[in-house]
């Protein structure tokens, strides 16, 4: 499967997303939610993979994709959309597409890691 | 100081609506349906903030709960949700939610005036 079909040229992180949340919560509240987001998704991810129903997929991906969204992991975010949307919609595809989400998240981890390094 | 229930089973979502809305209210955070209800009727809330995606009991069966309940159905109740469909807001207003904010949460003045609408001083 060809996921640039779903990505595009999107980002890996869109770095607009963490601005926004350290205007509203400072450095402090972006490493926090960095740290939730590394602490849980690996659960999520292994909840997803494990998926026997595409109702259970669905709600495994819209998890990630809530995450995702609020910390611009733009690649990761159309990925488990897709997957979601593809399982509500009975596309059994939605099966194979769950192999590449933790691939996505190894390729964001550095990218988030060093926000949690910055101090301000 | 007015009390806010937030109803998410997401951490990172709960912190940043924590973030957004603890300079004007007290937070309760709740991450699972079943641990809000039984929360709420011990201490109910002057408003609360309903994740759609629960797991085990989703947002729609804890509203209906809540509105089976002389203690809480009268609590103005916001839907949060990541689905942001077309035509949703109408959707989650028939369900029987006060108001709808989709996530991820862009730009914060939207959730802090919906709650100050529902929450006047």
């Amino acid at each position: 499967m060809d996921v640039s079909a779903i990505t595009g040229d999107a980002p890996v992180l869109d770095i607009r997303a963490l601005e926004r949340v350290q205007r509203i919560g400072g450095l402090q509240l972006v490493q926090r939610m960095i740290r939730a987001f590394l602490e849980h998704v690996p659960a999520r991810v292994d909840a997803l993979l494990a998926s026997a129903s595409a109702l259970d997929a669905a709600r495994a991906a819209h998890a990630i994709k809530s995450s995702a969204g609020n910390l611009g992991l733009e690649r990761l975010r159309l990925i488990v959309q897709e997957i979601e949307a593809r399982a509500e919609l009975g596309d059994e595809t939605w099966s194979e597409l769950r192999m590449y989400v933790a691939g996505e998240i190894d390729a964001a981890r550095p990218a988030l890691e060093v926000h949690l390094e910055r101090s301000e | 100081m007015k009390t806010i229930a937030v109803v998410e089973d997401n951490p990172d979502n709960r912190l940043l609506v924590r973030a957004i809305l603890e300079d004007r209210y007290e937070i309760v955070e709740y991450g699972a349906g079943a641990e809000a209800l039984h929360g709420m009727r011990s201490a109910p809330p002057d408003l609360v903030l309903l994740d759609i995606s629960l797991p085990e009991m989703d947002g729609t069966d804890v509203l209906a709960l809540m509105k089976s309940d002389a203690r809480l159905r009268e609590l103005p109740v916001v839907a949060l949700t990541a689905h942001a469909m077309a035509g949703d807001r109408e959707k989650f207003l028939a369900a029987g939610f006060d108001e709808y904010v989709s996530k991820p949460i862009i730009d914060e003045s939207v959730l802090i005036d919906v709650v100050a609408r529902l929450l006047p001083d």
